[in-house]
């Protein structure tokens, strides 16, 4: 019986982790840009702003389900075939880098205005405000909403699943709902609920840990 | 030092143009603590940061150590605003860092390296009077401790100016006193420039050499300290003072009430060391009966002020005025 759930939890583990990696990778600098080209921000560029916020906001309207599907073509020129727990990482990543952007956003206009001026007063460039002032300063908020990105992971790589991925979501599906195997669905949820507080828990205490405020 | 020459600021706001700076010039000699006094809206916080152009001025020459930072491109300007400290209001220190690495923060940026960062950051906690909280976060510091962090990183390369954006404005009365001593003491040490925005005359009257009053984007008087206390011209100026001395109340000394006539008289310390009253009602014919008095310690000298009402004869009074003004001190009728 732990075998069948064992493989599933590890391609789920899989999905999940290289997927937030690849959105953060995509993500990060996307949500850097969209700050600091604000209007009345380090690097103000309100045309550049407003086309790469609006790239953003349809990524993010796109329910994830026909995300997958549009991708289909994009998923098999990068990972050569269309379905699989690797070729669900394109659009899990794909799907969670604008989240990751905007979370990089918000957590830097959390930062006292007061303290990037001080830093121009000082004379840094816009790359080490970056570096050492907003990366560091908004950090707390970043891991907060990194975890919130894992949990949403969790959950849209059991739909990934759902077309065949593979992992727990491929699971219950296959044994819960075609199968009437209620036992194994339950176990499946169960898993999936000791992943998403795990995250959690461990995310909001890193949180606060580093947080110095 | 420095050298302000007809530096204008505008603001767009929905189409209204608001003139937060007009055809501002000033000098700063080396060394000098230089206060702009006024009220909120007056236009000083934006005079200060055209300095450094935080706030690009309009028009307008500025000329910092012989360097016309007007005409500074981007590169330059960021070089030079190394050799400009600053400090501001709400002391703006990085959250997430620690006293050392805040201090070490405009040292990181002259790439220098980690040996001389962190003698030079020991130095400047002495100087502060900070060395016991060096790897502290700034939640952990009162107000007063955050902005002496503040004045560290402010001088921590060197600067030959340092610029205070309302430095102290938010502090209590007695942690003001101690961080005006502070850059009193730096300014002494390393014969730094500094120029200090603010609304509170008690910051003026503590350290400032030489005071501008500026009111609706305008310098409207320019005096040394000593001068402005005992000797006001505009009617803000005197405003100003007046806020400080409170046992000064001219308005309820209702003239109408007494039998002679009341003047206020305005001395500096060399006068206020010598017994003028007494000689006045003893060797003219006159009654001196003082109403209201006070004195301000300024940084340089102190200003005493006496309301007081004269009796007898008028040419024993005029008489008494001439003495008093041979004796420097500043007579005017109320």
């Amino acid at each position: 019986m732990a075998d069948l759930f064992l493989l599933p939890t590890l391609q789920t583990l899989y999905m999940v982790s290289l997927s937030t990696i690849f959105a953060l990778i995509i993500g990060f600098p996307i949500g850097v840009l969209l700050y600091i080209t604000e209007e009345g921000s380090i690097w103000e560029n309100k045309i550049f702003n407003g086309i790469l916020g609006g790239i953003v906001n349809i990524f993010r309207s796109v329910p994830f389900l026909i995300l997958m599907t549009i991708l289909f073509p994009f998923t098999k020129l990068i990972v050569g075939k269309r379905i699989g727990i690797t070729a669900a990482l394109v659009p899990l990543s794909i799907s969670a880098a604008p989240f990751i952007a905007r979370i990089m956003e918000s957590s830097m206009k959390e930062i006292d205005r007061g303290v990037i001026e001080s830093s121009l007063a000082m004379g840094a460039t816009v790359g080490e405000i970056i570096k050492m002032v907003l990366i560091p300063e908004s950090l707390p908020s970043i891991v907060a909403g990194i975890t919130l990105t894992i949990i949403n992971l969790i959950g849209y790589s059991a739909m990934a699943g759902a077309i065949g991925a593979g992992g727990l979501g491929d699971l219950a599906i296959r044994y819960g709902l075609h199968r009437y195997q209620a036992d194994v669905m339950m176990v499946t949820l169960v898993i999936i609920v000791i992943l998403v507080q795990g995250v959690q828990f461990i995310g909001t205490r890193l949180a606060s840990k580093i947080d110095r405020r | 030092m420095i050298e302000l020459i007809g530096v204008s600021k505008e603001f767009k706001n929905g189409g209204k143009k608001i003139i937060a700076a007009k055809d501002v010039s000033l000098k700063v000699e080396e060394g000098e603590i230089y206060g702009i006094i006024g009220l909120s809206g007056a236009g000083k916080s934006t005079l200060i940061r055209c300095i450094n152009r935080l706030e690009e001025p309009t028009s307008g020459q500025i000329i910092v150590d012989g360097v016309d930072i007007t005409s500074l491109n981007k590169n330059e300007l960021r070089e030079s605003r190394k050799d400009i400290g600053m400090i501001f209001q709400h002391f703006n220190l990085l959250a997430q860092k620690t006293v050392y690495e805040n201090i070490a923060f405009p040292l990181k940026l002259k790439n220098m390296n980690k040996k001389e960062i962190e003698n030079r950051v020991d130095e400047l906690l002495k100087i502060i009077e900070l060395e016991d909280k060096k790897y502290s976060y700034p939640s952990q510091l009162s107000g007063g401790q955050k902005q002496r962090v503040a004045i560290a990183r402010a001088i921590a390369t060197n600067p030959k100016v340092l610029l205070s954006d309302e430095g102290t404005s938010a502090l209590d009365p007695k942690t003001t006193h101690s961080i005006l001593k502070l850059l009193q003491d730096i300014r002494n040490k390393f014969n730094i420039t500094i120029i200090m925005i603010t609304h509170q005359m008690e910051v003026v009257k503590e350290v400032c050499d030489r005071v501008a009053i500026m009111e609706n984007g305008e310098i409207i008087e320019e005096n040394t300290v000593e001068t402005l206390f005992s000797n006001p011209r505009t009617k803000t100026a005197k405003t100003f003072i007046n806020t400080m001395s409170t046992d000064i109340e001219e308005d309820i000394i209702n003239p109408g009430d007494f039998k002679g006539k009341i003047y206020r008289l305005t001395y500096l310390g060399d006068s206020a060391g010598r017994p003028l009253i007494s000689r006045l009602s003893r060797e003219y014919n006159i009654d001196v009966n003082i109403l209201s008095g006070n004195i301000n310690k300024l940084q340089s000298n102190n200003v005493g002020y006496l309301i007081v009402e004269l009796e007898g004869s008028e040419l024993e009074i005029q008489r008494a005025i001439e003495f008093l003004n041979y004796n420097k001190v500043n007579m005017e009728v109320i």
